[in-house]
């Protein structure tokens, strides 16, 4: 089919929001991650939780986004239809690879940035 | 590239010449001093890098002067007070009034080009934005001049920029001044976001949009994000100095670390948010000399965006040595160098695309500035990789080793770029290229002098010697290096200086300049006048111009879409945002007195505000306002002119509401700003409440009202609430009146209003005062954030109301009201959920 006659065939529209949440559903989870272990690490300690409750608030925080992204990773498509991207959308196959890498890199910042409670102690001050 | 083939066009045959004529009628240019009430593009995007590069060469005189000082030991050249005067205004300048307006005026000027558009989508808010910074940025440099300038750094730390210890004005023209400029800097974010999402042309989908396309976008969105934070900082730190409110003063409960966390969630994103469009830059330009696309496209945009969130992780490596407890130092510390992979795909992109041109990519200045980039960049990304380490930070922390390495960074990451954007486009908007004899030499002298100036530093810095000194003691093994440093920034000068001559020389704005001098693949090389492309190109490729070599004839034939301006003014197609379909036509305002004045009184009014001549500037206040409200007047055109052909056949409404318009867009970006500003305030609140307990209510401060306040609070909000959804409900058919309708939309931000004043009383008759300590100077601003809100609301519902008296609003025309209601909801959510925070949750932790 000619460019033109495809850009005036009516299509099932993918929805926009839809696509750009696809497409960052990644990274939208290392910021809740990061949120949920700056923020959540801190507050714990504040209140007086031990350096291990400390220290487990950040694996639970970190390996419930990482296996979700690694779900993400491993089947996409059911994600792409719940988030209404459409099998006839053009260059789909773009935004799947696109959607995958930026997942793939964003599963990596969540365990880099999560396994840091491996090696230091929570509560604790360095100096 | 490939070769062109027959395709079918949205407009067979020749075109009448009278099209041109009647574009060139609509689309021409004020003559004269009237230049300044222009909108388009090219001229306003001229303006603003115009006046970004002259702040450029500004900052840089200063420069030249701190160096000049710091060349020998013990030097008096200036006075430590100057010289702090100098630093501040330099770091400021350069980030505030150079960098991101640099980068927003390129995107401003090239963004619609690249698109093929005709303009942006909200033409009158680029010229505002534009001209409030030319004032506001003017004012606050020349402050310099007369010892009014702040001496804080660019940082302005707390509690060194306290009135205690920073009594005068200096500080609070920093304050206002840049908070000002950077809600300038947010205005031109919701254009280029609606503009790259809706005004591409059709067939362009989101993943055949240019690299720049890309990067502009993510740019703006981070603006979105990170400005907010500071905008709040710099609104806590003035009403500290004005009013006492004690947020950052420790001995009443408030913190001066808060101040650094909410300038660095925005500063450092700020690194990327000038990076990033450089990037895209580069992206543009090294396949166009490499004559081969870029590799890589999708891993590039996967590296934007994963920047672009990462940068966010990353704020407090600049506090590492503030006492922050050691497992937030890693989580930072391994964000920082996880940052460097989406960087590294960029670099790897960009040298695999120059090794895969096999031998054709052309040295020329551009490109050559563009390899000096790609140099100076990876070596200041490594030494940032380096500061990423904390103990390497402990070490380094204040010292010259991190202003050499964020000088690498950044010239090298923006600068750099900058001077290729020069001499790659100038073609595109002038009548001859700049000289690529001269050119050369200014690369060689801006590089060689760079790390002449810069890379002994790195020494400097380890031998001990600290940031923000004006001098220093002879024998410490300093002397020698400053004095390279010293040399290099004048070497480095030089090649500036040559620049400003090629300009000179050179430079002629207008039309005229040689059709796609580099073989470039992209839409802003297609044949240009002030109406941008003659017709708006069906786009199948992400090198148009390279896989359809005829394209530039048929766009100027106007065989394409929209060749004409069927509505007999301004317009440019809006497409869907993922697929690029056409869906309507934007009617757009021309050239018009109203933003300009706007600008310049705002700009008055902030500053006047500043040296507290509080009448004037009440009065410039009131003409800003009388001049955005004549503007906004002549917009929301209706849909009178209804559907029209723009090519092939196509019919496409003139006017659209809900949703799908490019106002509803806008409105919901702002909406994001809004709540990006709410969410550093509730980051505020709870950081306060960790650091000082012992002042929250019930311990150091009266009891939180009775649950009686909120809850009539609550129920004025929700009635308001529905006084707008009934309002929207009762819109009349057009011609017909339905006098509720206004009643109900003026009684919603009334509402809202008399909300937010009984917050402030039910706290008040506690005995609970905003000075008192940091737990009351929080209550009370989160009122002063939600007032800012009803405030708007009160103006754009009498706005509303006055339309429909005007019969310019009805169930069909109703884009003014849509604003306002979205807007209510918005603020409506953000109230309840702070009634819940303020009065809730000291209950939940005492």
């Amino acid at each position: 089919m000619d460019r033109l006659d495809e850009l005036l065939t009516p299509n099932p529209k993918p929805s926009t929001v839809g696509t750009l949440v696809y497409i960052l559903f990644g990274p939208i989870l290392w910021a809740l991650q990061f949120t949920l272990i700056y923020g959540g690490h801190t507050l714990a300690c504040s209140q007086g939780a031990t350096p291990a409750a400390g220290e487990w608030l950040v694996y639970a925080a970190s390996i419930v986004p990482a296996v979700i992204v690694l779900v993400f990773l491993v089947v996409q498509t059911p994600f792409a239809r719940i988030l209404g991207l459409t099998r006839a959308m053009e260059d789909r196959r773009a935004y799947d690879r696109i959607a995958w890498a930026v997942a793939l890199l964003s599963e990596f910042a969540i365990v880099w940035t999560g396994a840091t409670a491996l090696v230091v102690a929570a509560c604790t001050q360095g100096r | 590239m490939t070769e062109t083939t027959e395709r079918k066009l949205p407009n067979e045959g020749n075109r009448p010449k009278e099209e041109v004529d009647e574009l060139l009628r609509i689309w021409a240019m004020p003559k004269g001093f009237r230049l300044v009430t222009a909108v388009n593009n090219t001229v306003i995007g001229l303006l603003y890098i115009g006046a970004a590069f002259a702040f450029f060469i500004a900052a840089g005189v200063l420069a030249l002067l701190m160096r000049t000082q710091l060349a020998v030991p013990e030097n008096d050249f200036l006075s430590q007070d100057l010289y702090n005067q100098i630093f501040t205004v330099h770091g400021t300048t350069m980030m505030f009034l150079f960098a991101v307006p640099a980068v927003e005026a390129l995107g401003v000027m090239l963004l619609p080009q690249m698109l093929a558009a005709r303009d942006l989508p909200f033409p009158r808010l680029s010229a505002f934005a534009i001209w409030a910074y030319v004032v506001g940025g003017t004012v606050f440099f020349s402050t310099v001049l007369y010892d009014q300038a702040p001496k804080g750094g660019w940082f302005m730390y707390t509690p060194l920029t306290l009135k205690e210890f920073s009594p005068g004005d200096n500080a609070d023209f920093w304050l206002l001044g840049i908070g000002f400029i950077e809600i300038s800097a947010i205005a031109g974010a919701i254009e280029i976001v609606v503009g790259a999402l809706r005004t591409r042309p059709p067939g362009m989908s989101l993943s055949k949009m240019p690299i720049f396309g890309w990067a502009m976008l993510i740019f703006a969105a981070m603006i979105m994000f990170a400005f907010p934070a500071v905008i709040l900082g710099t609104m806590l730190l003035e009403i500290e100095r004005s009013f006492g409110w004690p947020f950052f003063t420790a001995d009443k409960g408030g913190d001066p670390v808060l101040w650094q966390h909410l300038f660095w969630f925005f500063g450092h994103p700020e690194v990327y948010i000038i990076f990033l469009p450089a990037a895209g830059l580069v992206s543009m330009i090294v396949p166009t000399m490499a004559q081969r696309p870029l590799i890589g496209y999708n891993l590039i945009v996967v590296a934007l965006i994963a920047t672009g969130f990462f940068s966010f992780g990353l704020w407090v490596h600049h506090m590492f040595t503030t006492g922050i407890p050691s497992l937030s130092l890693a989580f930072f510390s391994a964000a920082s160098m996880a940052v460097a992979v989406p960087s590294g795909i960029q670099m790897f992109s960009w040298i695999a695309t120059i090794a895969g041109s096999k031998g054709r990519f052309r040295i020329n200045t551009p490109s050559l500035f563009v390899l000096g980039f790609i140099f100076i960049f990876t070596v200041g990304g490594l030494t940032g990789i380096m500061v990423a380490l904390v103990p390497l930070d402990f070490q380094v922390h204040d010292t010259y080793f991190v202003v050499a390495h964020f000088h690498y960074v950044l010239i090298g990451g923006m600068v750099f770029p900058l001077f290729a954007t020069f001499y790659y486009w100038t073609p595109m908007v002038a009548k001859r290229q700049l000289s690529e004899r001269l050119g050369r030499w200014v690369f060689w002298l801006m590089f060689v002098g760079f790390n002449v100036a810069f890379f002994p530093m790195h020494i400097t810095g380890l031998r001990g010697m600290p940031r923000r000194v004006w001098t220093y003691e002879s024998g410490l093994g300093w002397d020698w290096l400053n004095m390279i440093s010293t040399v290099g920034a004048y070497i480095f000068a030089a090649g500036v200086a040559i620049f400003v001559i090629d300009l000179f020389r050179n430079f002629r704005a207008g039309e005229g300049g040689p059709d796609n001098p580099w073989n470039a693949g992209t839409l802003e090389w297609l044949p240009n006048d002030v109406y941008s492309a003659r017709s708006v190109p069906l786009i199948d490729s992400r090198e148009p111009l390279w896989d359809h070599p005829t394209l530039p004839q048929e766009v100027q034939e106007g065989r394409h879409f929209l060749p004409n301006a069927p509505t007999g003014g301004r317009e440019t197609i809006v497409t869907s945002a993922i697929e690029g379909k056409p869906q309507y036509i934007i009617q757009m305002p021309g050239p018009g007195w109203s933003p300009f004045i706007a600008a310049v009184f705002t700009a008055s009014f902030f500053l006047l505000l500043t040296i507290k001549l509080v009448i004037p500037a009440v009065i410039c206040a009131v003409i800003a306002v009388g001049a955005m409200l004549y503007w906004t007047w002549g917009l929301d055109p209706g849909p009178d002119k209804g559907e029209v052909e723009i090519g092939a056949g196509l019919k496409v409404p003139t006017y659209m509401s809900g949703p799908s318009s490019h106002s509803w867009w806008a409105m919901i970006v702002l909406m994001l700003v809004a709540s990006s500003l709410y969410i550093a305030y509730v980051f505020s609140y709870l950081y306060l409440w960790v650091v000082s307990p012992e002042f929250w209510a019930g311990r150091g401060s009266p009891e939180v009202p009775d649950w009686l306040w909120p809850l009539a609070d609550a129920g004025l909000i929700v009635l308001g609430t529905l006084c707008m959804w009934g309002a929207g409900r009762l819109l009349p058919k057009p011609g017909e009146r339905r006098l509720l309708m206004p009643v109900l939309n003026a009684l919603g931000p009334l509402l809202l209003t008399a909300a937010v004043a009984l917050e402030i009383y039910a706290h008040w008759q506690t005995g609970l005062t905003p000075t008192a300590n940091s737990y009351g100077a929080m209550v009370y601003m989160q009122s002063v954030v939600n007032a800012q809100l009803a405030l708007a609301l009160l103006f754009m519902g009498g706005f509303a109301v006055a339309r429909y008296f005007a019969a310019r609003l009805d169930c069909e025309r109703r884009v003014s009201f849509d604003n306002g209601a979205l807007l209510y909801y918005y603020a409506a959510g953000q109230a309840l959920f702070g009634l819940v925070l303020i009065h809730g949750f000291p209950r939940m932790v005492i």
